[in-house]
């Protein structure tokens, strides 16, 4: 049925299309038989025009038609190819079969469309990037009100349909932020009027909207976002004599341009809108289409896409693009977070009921992120959007969670949940005392409306860890927990004006934060003389403002934090200082940054992103600029190419060791006079094509160079100090593929593929492989609906990451000055290791198979939908590290001694059944 | 739901078995490599120093003899001492040098020189500078009570010119417990390992000593390699892995350790 869908374009002029008739009072009644041009502007958020083509230089150039009796669709296409104009229409928009003629020698572009289209029934509206999409003017009007209509109807009159503007309803001015969470449309509806206390009916046939999602997402009007949400869908929104709001299906089905889903508006338009690389955002559902280990887990699913690596399945740590695994700043809606992991790094700590998106840039990230060199994870909480009291609640074999949220009467909502292990008891009752280990989460995220359009907006989190073993040789008491609140208070503005009195702005966003983040973290036994102590206290405010207009999104914004770090550890009887140092530091820094970052749509086919960030960090004597530029250049409207450059800044280093297997924690340290601030320049080319509505291909190549690197160091002596950490400098290249499929109704999923080489050189100028240096890794995953059963698979293959070879062992002997003799080390310090060449060495290919099987609940108040989940379904050996063992060995013969030493592998997970149940009500 | 709890336990159970076993990879190493292990420490108060030469062969708990070496120490007066060959308390070979028969005596702040040359032809060499300062005439002291629920050992000692560290030593016949200080240290009685053993165990007697430990001991023992970062023994030896060392005993007590 459709010949070229093209999702966004299409949504975006359907909308622009009834937005024209509401702004320019177009009498609707009687269209004009000739198309009309509309401006689609860059985010659509702006009311529409109808274009003077002759003003616009691809419709003014004239060009020669010779086009007899042809079907329509070859005729633009022809028309197309000598203006460069890319056509875009659904069969059931434009008769594309119906013939016509035209001839000219010498005829505008513009002239040659008209007549084309003359008697189409379609107006034409230009896209960002040299499409022309086409789009039915009768039936769009029909269900939109001309710019008299836009007002409440008096108390004898109709409904009237409702505008942009609201018509002068005072909820619907006010902003709304929508998160794209997996809220029906009824459901969406019902929460958005809810925000602007506006009661709102929904027809029978609207109700059946239930079963479709509504996803849209970004800052809106109320009025907007409600059009947003139907947008495509046969229904339309009416205003009542009372204020309130009816939504009522069209009966002769409404044709807007089709929806396939609205989950390819997120994705598309930040292909079309943004110049970033690197750059992807997926709400949970897209996260889902993952298998869960042991349950839902956003960073399990994260690990999964391009440019990200992991170590194994015990470590907490991202490698984004060959970076250390503390270069990634994390966020909770825009609140730093600094160890969101449980169980070593087996599962985040996020709640996934109240996880709305996740945004992960791993290229060139903008401006307004500082702190770290390769990534920005941004997860952004969920938002209640229905009525009453609804929720959602997870059971596992580890855990059990719950959410619950509603919207308030007044606007704005909540949700809040909680989690919490159970995975002791159940070990325990296999083997007692076999898992003295605990984890909580507790989260919570508000938002109201405030002095009028504002939104006040808060999210707080606390999380614990812990264990303890009490026996009669002393107590071990191990325990770490994050805790972060954060409040944004952030307004709209809307109408033109000169913004700083410098230029012309449509609309502005105002934003300011204010945030405390805490980690602590503490190993301590009573009588053993060890104690590991680390904390984080992060406190900053920070505000942005964006000025809108139809060419340039200009945004300046400043960070100002206070971050007092601490790490201590002493270990007189151990050796675990090959793991992490034994010394402490304790460091306060006063951050303060300011930045400046501009989007420029330059012309239809070129986006620039041009930015930079000034740092001063006091504490350290360092203060810095970090200049940031992206392109985009779409060659066709579903081709662009993209490159970026920019310079990065850390002041906030892990001694967590990166060779190490296990990496269960970070342990951070602050730069300091003595402890430098690690650069990064980083450079990326890449190509994004869309071969479909709802697939994308994105190639990206990327090149990082490094310096002043801090890493843990493993020879460190805890009488000097100065000696924790060891500088290095070194590179990372490679490149990330993603091929993905948006879900469509019956699948979803993407195949993802990473390289990276990355070197690092010490001091000394010894050149070696880091610990994440992956060469390769793909990861196939896909959800598919079968009949009533939601099924998700991965497939995963990855070449090794280097280690050390062990290449022998040999006894220490420890010399007895009162005896005068030799004797095997003490405290298990006899057996030592003979290395060969640092990371010389390469674990194998690793490939593993999971799965998950859900039946969806469709229960009208509450759907259960249990789940069987089996990772690594083929039990493959993939080590996660070796331990060695020289001095084994066998006696065939009474007399023969055979020497068997052996390396024993350290497994991933295993095959691994679990079961659980997700509950929504 | 009785029935569903059993079906969890019994997943849980399968997976750990699984676990437990399914995945674990065991690959035979080369049994060929060995390696010359070497360990010297010179110490002030003894007349007779030991250097124990073994050599390490795969699939055997300790090393074995290395017979015939040529072991020699060579002092600031530059006469070589010549080791003889002897067997060691644990039956390891091990070469001894009288100082008495070269009429000579370890000097604090001085540099040995330790050259260990086999039959196979392969050579050994290290150095080491005694710490300066001159021992403990005797470590057999004064018994004292110590009270293991009550009483802490506080020890403070001089620094001592050219020793990297100072080593505290609880020795009794439960085991023994070393450590690394810097001019003071404080172990309380209850202390124990990591692994839950008591320094102090009540009922025996203990000997205390702190040696100054020149920077060779300090750091081939106060280091440890593993096996996943890849961090290795920090020796100072040519030719073999080990250690040439030299320490000077400067505290002693001697504790006979009860309890509440």
């Amino acid at each position: 049925m459709i010949a070229r869908v093209r999702f966004i374009p299409l949504l975006l002029a359907a909308f622009l299309a009834s937005s024209v008739a509401a702004a320019q009072g177009i009498d609707a009644a009687r269209p004009s038989q000739a198309p009309r041009f509309l401006r689609a502007s860059a985010d659509s958020r702006d009311a529409p025009v109808i274009l003077d083509p002759l003003t616009i230089p691809a419709l003014r150039r004239k060009i020669a038609v010779h086009l007899r009796d042809i079907p329509r669709g070859d005729a633009l296409r022809q028309v197309g190819a000598e203006s460069g104009l890319q056509f875009v229409f659904a069969n059931d928009v434009v008769r594309a079969n119906e013939h016509v003629t035209v001839q000219a020698d010498s005829i505008t572009v513009a002239a040659a469309i008209e007549r084309i289209l003359t008697g189409a029934g379609v107006d034409v509206a230009l896209g960002a990037n040299g499409s022309a999409i086409l789009v039915k003017k009768a039936r769009v009007a029909r269900t939109v009100p001309r710019g008299s209509e836009c007002k409440i109807p008096a108390a004898d009159e109709e409904p009237l349909p409702l505008c942009l503007d609201g018509n002068g309803v005072p909820g619907l001015k006010a902003f709304v932020k929508l998160e794209g969470n997996d809220a029906s449309i009824a459901a969406a509806l019902r929460g958005i009027a809810a925000t602007a206390r506006v009661p709102i009916s929904l027809d029978v046939d609207v109700l059946a909207l239930h079963a479709e999602m509504a996803t849209p997402e970004g800052f809106y009007s109320v009025a907007e976002a409600l059009l947003r949400t139907v947008s495509g869908k046969p229904v339309a929104i009416f205003v009542t004599p009372s204020g309130g709001l009816t939504v009522r299906a069209l009966a002769d089905g409404f044709s807007l341009a089709p929806v396939v889903t609205t989950a390819a508006a997120d994705a598309r338009q930040t292909f079309e809108l943004k110049p970033m690389m690197g750059s992807l955002k997926l709400s949970v559902k897209d996260l889902s289409a993952a298998p869960m280990i042991f349950e839902g887990d956003v960073f399990k699913s994260l690990q999964l896409l391009p440019g990200v690596e992991v170590r194994n399945d015990y470590s907490a740590g991202l490698n984004v693009r060959g970076g250390e695994s503390d270069q990634n700043l994390i966020l909770l809606d825009g609140y730093p977070i600094y160890n969101p992991f449980h169980l070593g790094g087996l599962l985040g700590t996020f709640i996934e009921p109240l996880v709305g998106s996740v945004e992960l840039i791993t290229g060139a990230q903008p401006v307004r992120f500082g702190e770290r060199l390769s990534s920005v994870l941004n997860v952004t909480s969920a938002e209640a959007t229905q009525e009453g009291f609804h929720g959602a609640a997870d059971v596992s074999l580890l855990s059990a969670a719950a959410a619950a949220g509603s919207v308030f009467d007044g606007g704005g909502s909540w949700m809040i949940g909680g989690r919490h292990t159970y995975a002791d008891v159940i070990a325990n009752i296999i083997k007692k005392n076999s898992l003295p280990y605990g984890f909580s989460d507790v989260q919570a995220h508000i938002s109201r409306p405030v002095f009028g359009n504002a939104i006040l907006s808060a999210t707080g989190y606390n999380g614990a860890d812990g264990a303890q073993i009490v026996n009669n040789t002393g107590d071990l008491e191990v325990a770490w927990g994050n805790r972060v609140f954060g409040a944004t208070l952030s307004k709209m503005i809307t109408g033109r004006r000169r913004a700083l009195g410098l230029f012309a702005v449509d609309s502005m966003l105002l934003v300011q934060r204010l945030s405390a983040t805490t980690f602590d973290a503490r190993v301590i036994t009573t009588t053993s003389d060890f104690a590991l102590r680390s904390s984080v206290r992060d406190f900053r405010t920070s505000g942005a403002a964006t000025f809108f207009s139809e060419a340039f999104d200009h945004a300046i914004g400043y960070e100002i934090s206070s971050q007092h770090v601490r790490y201590s550890m002493h270990s007189g009887l151990t050796s675990i200082t090959n793991f992490l140092p034994q010394g402490s530091f304790d460091e306060s820094l006063t951050p303060v940054s300011g930045w400046y970052d501009a989007i420029w749509r330059a012309s239809p086919k070129l986006l620039v992103n041009a930015g930079a960030r000034v740092d001063a960090v006091s504490g350290t004597g360092w203060a810095g600029l970090s200049p940031r530029l992206s392109l985009k250049y779409f060659l066709t409207r579903d081709l662009a190419l993209i490159a970026s450059t920019g310079s990065y800044a850390q002041w906030l280093h892990s001694l967590a060791q990166e060779n190490a297997p296990v990496q269960p924690l970070e342990f951070w340290i602050a730069s300091s006079k003595a402890i430098p601030i690690s650069r990064a320049w980083q450079s990326s080319l890449g190509i994004e094509r869309w071969t479909s509505p709802t697939r994308q291909l994105r190639v990206e190549a990327f090149y990082k160079k490094y310096s002043n690197l801090i890493e843990t160091n493993p020879s460190n002596d805890p009488l000097v100090n100065g000696d924790e950490y060891i500088e290095l400098t070194g590179t990372s290249y490679g490149a990330d593929v993603l091929l993905r499929q948006l879900d469509n109704g019956k699948f979803g999923g993407w195949i993802a593929y990473s390289f990276a080489v990355s070197a690092r050189v010490t001091s000394g100028g010894v050149s070696f492989s880091p610990g994440q240096d992956r060469r390769h890794a793909l990861n196939a995953v896909g959800t598919w609906k079968v009949e009533r059963y939601r099924i998700s698979a991965r497939l995963g293959l990855t070449t090794g990451t280097p280690y050390t070879p062990v290449t022998g062992a040999f006894t220490r002997e420890r010399y007895d000055p009162v005896g005068n003799s030799y004797a095997p080390d003490l405290g298990g310090g006899d057996i030592q290791y003979i290395s060969g060449v640092a990371n010389s060495a390469r674990m194998p290919f690793e490939h593993r198979v999971d799965i998950s099987i859900m039946r969806p609940g469709s229960g009208d108040r509450v759907q259960i939908s249990p789940y069987l989940s089996i990772v690594n379904i083929y039990n493959a050996a993939n080590p996660a590290g070796y331990v060695f063992n020289y001095s084994t060995g066998k006696y065939p013969s009474r007399q023969a001694f055979v020497p068997t030493p052996e390396r024993v592998s350290i497994p991933n997970l295993p095959f691994l059944p679990t079961i659980g149940v997700h509950i929504a009500y | 739901m009785r029935a569903r709890a059993v079906a969890a336990i019994a997943t849980i159970a399968t997976t750990a078995a699984i676990g437990a076993t399914g995945c674990i990879v065991r690959s035979p190493l080369e049994a060929t490599s060995s390696a010359l292990v070497v360990h010297a420490v010179l110490n002030t108060v003894q007349d007779e120093q030991v250097v124990d030469v073994q050599r390490m062969l795969p699939g055997y708990q300790s090393g074995n003899a290395v017979d015939s070496a040529l072991v020699t120490i060579t002092g600031p007066d530059g006469i070589a001492m010549k080791a003889v060959e002897d067997t060691g308390k644990l039956g390891t070979r091990v070469y001894r040098i009288k100082l008495s028969l070269y009429h000579a005596q370890l000097m604090p702040g001085a540099t040995y020189h330790l050259r260990v040359h086999l039959k196979s032809g392969e050579e050994v060499t290290g150095t080491t500078t005694i710490p300066n300062t001159q021992p403990l005439p005797d470590t057999r002291l004064e018994l004292l009570v110590f009270n293991k629920s009550r009483d802490t050992l506080r020890l403070a000692w001089p620094s001592v010119q050219g020793a990297a560290s100072y080593e505290l030593r609880v020795q009794s016949n439960s085991g023994t417990f070393v450590m690394f200080a810097d001019t003071s240290i404080v172990v309380a009685g209850n202390m124990t390992s990591l692994e839950g053993r008591n320094v102090f165990e009540n009922g025996e007697n203990h000997q205390i000593t702190v040696s100054a430990v020149d920077v060779n001991y300090y750091q081939y023992y106060r280091s440890n390699s593993d096996e996943f970062t890849g961090a290795a023994v920090q020796g100072n030896l040519t030719g073999a892995q080990g250690v040439f060392g030299s320490l000077v005993i400067i505290a002693a007590r001697y504790l006979h350790v009860t309890t509440n």
